[in-house]
């Protein structure tokens, strides 16, 4: 091989041009510390790279939502603690003014405690949480859920919307309830008439178990045809009194002895008749109805209040208390139930999150972060290639057979 | 006899002179770009003596011809890799990429989710989306200054090559005059000849021969002649026919001119024209392809929403008309063509360029394109007449998300042959921009309420489960924002199984029996125009009344919000991909040109060393040789000058024996 002097110096100076540019190129890794500098360093990882961070941003979008519904159902949540110790309360009270052997004045003492009550849950269910708006309205969050009306009654003024937040790709929680399904919604309790058609005695009818009765009204209330929610009651004379009930299509479905004055249970009823055998009368379900337990409460206060009211009536009114009390708390605990398993995916979803955040991060340092060991190495390495090419020139360039001449 | 050897010496004293002056030229052109060594060729005279022959070049030209192909390819990879790797630098950078913007956008929606009464998070989330404008805008605008400089660059390359080609056709002419009138051969002059043609390839590459007179002749790759013996044919560049802010390489032959085939020019030439076409077009559609998707499907979901003050939903973002060129060869240039994206259709919308040709005065055919130019689908045809058009007399093109309308020069009607070239992508990015004023005219609430009635048996909840139209026109919405009269509005059950639905009045519309699951009723009963539907959550009881109705004034519901902030999930992009996804691909693919441009460029590099090395091991001037040489020239000049002064002393000799 020829070497002419064109050749000597161009290698010399590649040779140069190039270590000083790998050594400020891994001068740039270390100080920017990462191995992907620019998207043509390594374009697959450099996407990947960018995939992982989407994926961060998104998580920590859905952590902030995951925040916000874990707020608002806490606060939800603290509403119905404080609403259930209320409603215990009250319940007792209704248990101890059916005591028959208390006077007017215990009524009365008790009927004020009801009715503090009643104000202390219609101000917790228009509670409102950290930014006025209020809880149990619905989408209609500006204003209290239920309104005092100018009859006494309370009435739900809110929607049933529920916010729904985003908390992975595929999960969403609902935020707090809205008052119509815990509060308004409530089956009142179910009761029945007696209308008679012929007899000259009297009948008085209650409920004797609620629970049978419920049933039974389940079984054969049609809020489509009206007809089934009649029975035709009979007692009939002879050597032994007997009496019928009849449902709408003839047929039998209970029966016995009758006699003046004695009870009668069927399907929960109580029918007292007194009079002579030979009476005909209907006895129709009257239609479940819902309403919430405030309006409930305050009928109830109205009845033991009235001096006017019989045992009969009080006790009738304190049952329907007691009852609209028993399904607001069932509805109560369902929401908190709900609200619990809400909460228990919030903290599931935020943690599987967080894993996901963490794995995220370990893979994006395992692509494109820097070993600052291997970088620390190479940099040394590199400054040697220089300085060693630096001598290489110094020597080749001092070669020149003109300077011994 | 001693009167040869006067003249041997003599011969011997010149010869060895002149090859010391050949040394010395030598020497002195160490350093000279494009110098090649010299030698003297010294041979026997007849009668004795030594005779001086020419003093030659030491060329190989086959190598020479590997450098300038060497040089080219090297200039061709390292202009495209030069380029590349700014938009490399910029499209890597954290901080600019659009994958920020969509996120932080699509991070406030879910904020104004959280509370959709809140101005507040409406502004920050209508000044993010404007921020993402911008952005897009800005990033399309890096594309455009580059194809600008790019512009720029290519004028002055050809400006320099027609300058070098003049030269080496003004030095044609001296070489001619000095090797027949004077006689020597011009040494200096094919050298500097030679260097000027390496550096025309370091623009592009060209084919050297040499004709009769041993003149140089320049060709393009394509086998266009640059130079011919003194004449030059100039290159410049002139705007292409369908699009005048992109220009191609034409030759001008002084009474016609040629366009120059692109595809393999090679040199910084070739480079930039593939780096403006491959690079910086189709990040230009891509990233336009991106903005038209974002904006359509937002605005096409904004507009199945209510906004802040109970409105329907307006589009929120605005995109620029798709330009349409014609050839300029066409019948008439008062024939027109409009392009728009088909609404809620972008997700089938492609980076392709488009050619719609008549094929007679009502048919036309459409080719598809990618930005290189390559065929990407079989041509589609169309007739004119057989086409549903709206009421503007736009037409849609199934499968590929846009609408044309044709409209003719009716002096002279459409004819075969005549064409128009389009790429609706293309600047789309750049021309995006923000229709909405205010984070008011986010749609975040459901046009419409559902409600379970209080008398209800059962405890099954009704939802919404999907809102689809909002269109007056075609849905159950009607043009004041309320729902006609005759829109469904409550659904009844007569059975667990059978279910009536009501108008406003009560009146049954539909009645269904034998349900079989309780999802998405309306279409259960054939009411799917409605542009909404209804789904329970459980078994219902007869008697059981569920109502649906205008929200009047559920503003803090966010069932289109959540819509709305979804769309970042879907494969919406060419029908693939997510907004993050489509721009994660983009960069990626920028990083991989210019990985590859660098790779080229580093191979091509060590390679047209190499190639330099090899022509500078032939024909380069080694000092250490000529040093050698001199000693010797210097030691034959003296030997030859002790012949002469041998001569003098015998013929001394002789004349002293005499006296």
């Amino acid at each position: 091989m020829r070497v002419s002097n064109n050749f000597i110096y161009n290698q010399s100076l590649t040779d140069l041009t190039k270590s000083n540019e790998r050594y400020l190129q891994t001068q740039r890794r270390i100080s920017e510390n990462t191995d992907i500098m620019t998207a043509s360093d390594d374009p697959v990882g450099a996407a990947q790279v960018m995939r992982y961070e989407a994926v961060n941003l998104l998580l920590d979008q859905y952590s902030e939502n995951a925040v916000m519904a874990k707020n608002s159902l806490e606060y939800e949540e603290v509403v119905l603690d404080g609403l259930t110790d209320i409603f215990n309360r009250a319940s007792i009270l209704l248990i101890q003014a059916e005591n028959g052997a208390y006077g007017d004045d215990d009524l009365g003492a008790i009927s004020e405690e009801l009715q503090m009550l009643t104000l202390a849950a219609a101000d917790l269910m228009n509670s409102t949480d950290s930014d006025g708006s209020h809880i149990f309205s619905g989408h209609e969050s500006t204003r209290s859920a239920f309104e005092l009306k100018p009859d006494g009654r309370y009435e739900f003024v809110g929607d049933e919307g529920r916010k729904k937040l985003q908390i992975s790709d595929n999960v969403t929680v609902t935020g707090a309830d809205s008052g119509k399904t815990v509060f308004e919604d409530v089956w009142t309790r179910n009761n029945f008439t007696y209308s008679s058609l012929a007899g000259e005695g009297s009948m008085r009818t209650e409920i004797a178990n609620q629970d049978v009765f419920d049933d039974f009204l389940q079984k054969n209330y049609s809020a489509v045809d009206a007809t089934q929610n009649v029975f035709a009651f009979t007692t009939v004379a002879g050597a032994q009194d007997s009496f019928s009930l009849t449902n709408a299509k003839g047929e039998i479905v209970a029966s016995g002895n009758y006699q003046s004055g004695k009870p009668i249970d069927l399907f929960g009823m109580r029918l007292t008749y007194e009079g002579a055998a030979g009476a005909t009368g209907i006895i129709s379900f009257d239609k479940p109805e819902r309403d919430n337990v405030l309006n409930e409460m305050n009928d109830t206060i109205k009845v033991l209040l009235n001096p006017n009211s019989g045992f009969y009536e009080k006790r009738s009114s304190l049952r329907d208390a007691t009852v609209s009390l028993r399904n607001t708390m069932n509805s109560i605990d369902s929401a908190r139930s709900e609200l619990g398993a809400n909460l228990n995916t919030i903290a599931q979803v935020g943690s599987y999150g967080e894993m996901k955040s963490i794995s995220n991060r370990v893979a994006q340092e395992e692509i494109a972060g820097l070993d600052i060991a291997e970088a620390a190495s190479e940099l040394a390495q590199e400054e040697a290639a220089i300085s060693s090419s630096q001598k290489l020139f110094n020597r080749l360039s001092n070669l020149s057979l003109f300077d011994s001449m | 006899m001693a009167g040869d050897l006067y003249s041997i010496g003599l011969t011997g004293v010149l010869a060895s002179s002149a090859q010391i002056v050949t040394t010395g030229q030598n020497t002195a052109n160490v350093n000279t770009e494009g110098y090649n060594r010299q030698t003297t060729s010294l041979s026997t005279q007849q009668n004795g003596g030594v005779s001086v022959g020419t003093t030659k070049r030491v060329v190989d030209e086959f190598v020479n011809t590997q450098v300038r192909t060497d040089t080219s390819n090297f200039n061709y990879f390292d202009s495209f890799y030069q380029q590349g790797a700014i938009a490399d630098e910029i499209f890597s950078d954290k901080a600019t990429s659009l994958n920020t913007y969509l996120n932080n956008a699509f991070d406030s929606l879910q904020s104004v989710n959280s509370d959709p009464t809140d101005i507040g998070t409406r502004k920050i989330a209508y000044t993010d989306l404007k921020n993402l404008v911008s952005h897009f805008n800005e990033l399309a605008s890096f594309s455009q200054d580059q194809a600008t400089l790019v512009n720029e660059q290519l004028t002055s390359n050809i400006d320099i090559i027609n300058e070098y080609a003049s030269q080496i056709a003004d030095l044609n002419g001296k070489i001619l005059v000095q090797e027949t009138v004077g006689g020597s051969k011009a040494n200096e002059l094919r050298d500097n000849q030679e260097e000027i043609a390496r550096q025309i390839s370091e623009y592009l590459d060209v084919k050297i021969s040499f004709d009769d007179n041993d003149l140089m002749e320049l060709q393009l790759g394509s086998g266009q002649p640059l130079v011919l013996q003194t004449s030059v044919n100039k290159l410049s560049l002139s705007p292409s026919e369908y699009d005048s802010t992109t220009y191609e390489l034409v030759l001008d032959f002084e009474d016609y001119e040629l366009g120059i085939d692109t595809t393999d020019l090679g040199g910084s030439i070739g480079g930039l024209m593939d780096y403006r076409a491959d690079f910086l077009e189709e990040l230009d559609r891509q990233l336009g392809q991106q903005a038209i998707v974002i904006s359509d499907s937002i605005n096409q979901q904004n507009q199945l929403g209510l906004d802040v003050n109970g409105d329907f939903g307006k589009k929120l973002f605005n995109l620029a008309d798709i330009s349409v060129n014609q050839s300029r060869k066409n019948s008439s240039l008062i024939h027109e063509v409009d392009v728009r994206v088909e609404e809620g259709k972008s997700s089938e919308l492609s980076t392709d360029t488009y050619e719609l040709i008549m094929t007679s005065n009502t048919a036309f055919e459409l080719r598809s394109y990618d930005v290189s130019g390559a065929s990407t689908a079989p041509a589609q045809f169309f007739d004119l007449d057989k086409m549903e058009k709206t009421a503007e007399g736009y037409f849609s093109i199934p499968g590929l998300g846009m609408e044309l309308r044709l409209q003719e020069d009716e002096k002279v009607g459409f004819r075969p042959g005549d064409t128009f070239q389009f790429a609706p992508t293309s600047l789309a990015a750049a021309n995006l921009s923000l229709e909405s004023t205010s984070g008011e005219d986010l749609a975040m609430n459901a046009p419409i309420q559902v409600g379970n009635s209080s008398d209800n048996l059962s405890d099954a909840k009704i939802s919404i489960s999907s809102v689809s139209n909002t269109d007056p026109a075609t849905s159950a919405f009607d043009s004041e924002g309320r729902l006609y009269p005759l829109a469904p509005q409550g659904i009844r059950f007569t059975g667990e199984d059978s279910f009536d639905v009501l108008d406003q009045d009560g009146l049954i519309l539909a009645s269904v029996s034998g349900a079989e699951n309780y999802t998405d009723l309306l279409a259960q009963a054939g009411l799917d125009e409605s542009g909404y539907d209804v789904s329970l959550s459980s078994r219902p009881v007869a008697g059981d009344l569920f109502t649906i109705s205008f929200n009047q004034s559920g503003r803090h519901d966010n069932y289109n919000g959540r819509a709305l902030a979804d769309l970042q999930n879907k494969a919406l992009v060419g029908g693939k991909q997510s907004f993050a996804d489509a721009y994660t691909s983009t960069v990626a693919r920028v990083g991989n040109l210019t990985n590859t441009a660098r790779t080229n460029m580093e191979s091509s590099e060590v390679m047209m060393e190499q190639s330099i090395a090899r022509r500078d091991e032939v024909s380069a001037v080694s000092l250490d040789e000529e040093a050698v040489n001199l000693i010797r020239y210097q030691n034959s000049y003296a030997a030859s000058s002790q012949v002469i002064s041998a001569a003098e002393k015998s013929f001394q000799t002789l004349l002293n024996s005499i006296r």
